[in-house]
């Protein structure tokens, strides 16, 4: 009884540390794709196992016994051909087993590429105080193998190199610089790849944090109605206000839909002012209305300047139409109208500039005399179911 | 009288606030036993591992599977709740940092899930602290700083497995551990309301 309680405790002790009497070379080897792989597992012999009782297993899959070599009493080796990309990312899992499917000794094998080099490299900042860069793997990007990104930078003409340390900003692929960014003086800024098989590092970018600057989206949006005008809407905003009292050169864009549709319509032509007029609407309609800033100019710049977010929408409607046929949608006219007053417009500055004396011509002028317009077709209307009761 | 009334008030809202601190324990348990449930399929998918991997070979994790569960007195199943969860703070932590470092690099969204889970185990071992501190009972040795060993990449996935699998097996235990609790100290709060009416009628 204490006999057969003893070799119990035994093979309980034997089965719970099987892996401190067993090994396998290669331990966690890193080949690229095509690759073959001889390893070997090596039993101590206090275990009393067999190698020839041994057998493998890749992903928990069992290899087939033609692919092992006895090499002596304790060692059993495989050999693997023509090795496909990793399953998984952390490694494929080559195992070692006795006969009676206990785990003897694991390697994780990673097969892969080496990486190539990052491409698209492109950066931005939010109100010149931080810097936020992204890329693209480069090749179709899939390494089979973890394959780690870093964003480096530098001083053009001074300092030594950073790292960029946030990486995990939502987005695979970008890091993020928070704080102590030089202004009028420019980067280098680039992206190094390396994994087990190699490393690679993208062309170098040169830029200024000014010449890459995003604001906010412009504050304080409102839309509201131009008096009794059934086509238009007035859109007034705010200068982003961290960068209000360097933002004079501006540009800004309205996009705008009607409520029920997806499609927007984008108004390029604002300029530098903040506020814009939108014609050529439908009456009894509502409008969602958006803005963006792009800081053309910034601490005098010369590049473009990026596009900030869209403005939250603003909602508004235009009046309603009471002539009749009211309801009756005609877009065709709408658009003629807004062409039209842009041209009208565009006729009276020229006037202004060339012709002397036709100085009380404008485009309010033109304004009031649709809304006159308008009013005299309600008068007339009035007058006609008058006429009709 | 007075004096009397005011005991059993103030016995009652003890009891009422344990009774309450029961419930959110029993929550939190479902929460880390829940969450750990999800992590363990996603960790053994990612790791590349077979469902019936067999973990007995892997030292150093508390095992929650135990045949005198019944057995035990509140006492003794709040102190080993409590040394386990302490145990899987700093094991899932490890877990983490593996998967961070060596295994799944550049998997922010499983490092992420790691960590809501860490922060839930964390609070678990807290809140089963401030219950046995709640009810007089003497608080377990902080257990011994665990050396890190330089496990190589499979024996880190094995073992991570295995985190996985007791911490929810834990969980579950801490949940019914709970509940069990929750119900006596019910049962307790209703004894003592009725015997205060009986005293009350009896004046």
């Amino acid at each position: 009884m204490i006999t057969f309680l003893f070799l119990g405790l035994c093979v309980l002790k034997v089965a719970t540390s099987l892996t401190q009497f067993a090994s396998i070379y290669p331990l966690d080897p890193a080949l690229p794709i095509g690759s073959s792989l001889t390893a070997t597992c090596t039993v101590s012999s206090e275990l009393g196992l067999e190698a020839r009782t041994l057998y493998w297993t890749l992903n928990s899959k069992r290899l087939p016994s033609e692919s092992y070599t006895v090499l002596n009493r304790t060692a059993l080796a495989v050999s693997l051909q023509r090795l496909n990309g990793s399953r998984q990312q952390s490694g494929d899992n080559l195992v070692c087993h006795s006969a009676d499917g206990h785990i003897l000794a694991g390697s994780c094998v990673y097969v892969g590429m080496p990486p190539e080099k990052p491409v698209n490299l492109s950066c931005w900042s939010r109100n010149t105080k931080d810097l936020t860069c992204r890329w693209v793997p480069g090749g179709n990007g899939e390494t089979f193998l973890r394959t780690k990104y870093t964003l480096k930078y530098k001083l053009r003409w001074y300092g030594h190199e950073k790292e960029c340390e946030d990486y995990n900003q939502g987005e695979p692929y970008s890091c993020y610089i928070p704080r102590d960014l030089a202004l009028f003086t420019p980067y280098e800024i680039w992206v190094e790849a390396s994994n087990q098989l190699g490393a690679a590092g993208s062309d170098v970018t040169i830029l200024d944090i000014l010449d890459v600057v995003t604001t906010d989206p412009p504050s304080d949006v409102q839309v509201s109605r131009v008096g009794e005008l059934e086509d238009q809407l007035s859109v007034r905003w705010s200068t982003p206000p961290a960068l209000k009292d360097f933002l004079f050169q501006a540009k800004y864009q309205i996009r705008y839909r009607v409520e029920d549709s997806s499609e927007w319509k984008v108004v390029d032509d604002v300029g530098n002012q903040t506020s814009c007029r939108l014609a050529g609407l439908k009456s009894g309609t509502v409008y969602f209305v958006q803005v963006r800033c792009n800081p053309v100019g910034i601490y005098g710049s010369k590049k473009a300047g990026i596009w900030s977010d869209w403005s939250n929408p603003t909602a508004a409607s235009t009046p309603r139409s009471d002539r009749l046929g009211a309801g009756v949608c005609d877009p065709k006219a709408g658009e003629q109208n807004s062409t039209l007053r842009r041209e009208l417009k565009q006729f009276f500055g020229w006037v202004r500039k060339h012709a002397y004396g036709c100085t009380g011509l404008s485009i309010k002028l033109y304004d009031q005399w649709r809304v006159w317009l308008q009013k005299s077709h309600k008068t007339r209307n009035q007058i006609l179911q008058g006429d009709k009761s | 009288m007075a004096t009397g009334v005011r005991h059993d008030a103030m016995g009652g809202n003890i009891s009422f606030a344990l009774s309450d601190c029961y419930a959110k324990a029993e929550a939190l348990a479902r929460k880390v036993h829940s969450e750990a449930r999800q992590i363990r399929e996603s960790y053994r998918e990612k790791q590349g591992l077979s469902p019936d991997l067999n973990l007995d070979s892997i030292a150093g994790v508390p095992e929650s599977g135990t045949s005198k569960w019944g057995e035990l007195t509140e006492e003794e199943r709040l102190t080993e709740n409590a040394v386990a969860f302490a145990a899987f703070h700093s094991l899932l932590g490890e877990v983490l940092k593996e998967q961070q470092d060596d295994l799944t690099p550049g998997d922010y969204q499983f490092h992420d899930a790691l960590l809501s889970l860490l922060a839930k185990v964390e609070a678990l071992a807290e809140s089963t602290k401030q219950l046995l501190l709640s009810l007089g009972y003497p608080l377990p040795r902080a257990g011994e700083e665990r050396e890190e060993k330089g496990l190589p990449y499979f024996e880190k996935k094995k073992r991570g497995y295995k985190v996985m699998v007791e911490l929810c097996g834990w969980a579950l235990r801490a949940v019914r551990g709970f509940s069990r609790l929750k119900r006596r100290n019910k049962k307790e709060e209703e004894g003592g309301k009725r015997e205060v009416k009986k005293r009350g009628s009896r004046r």
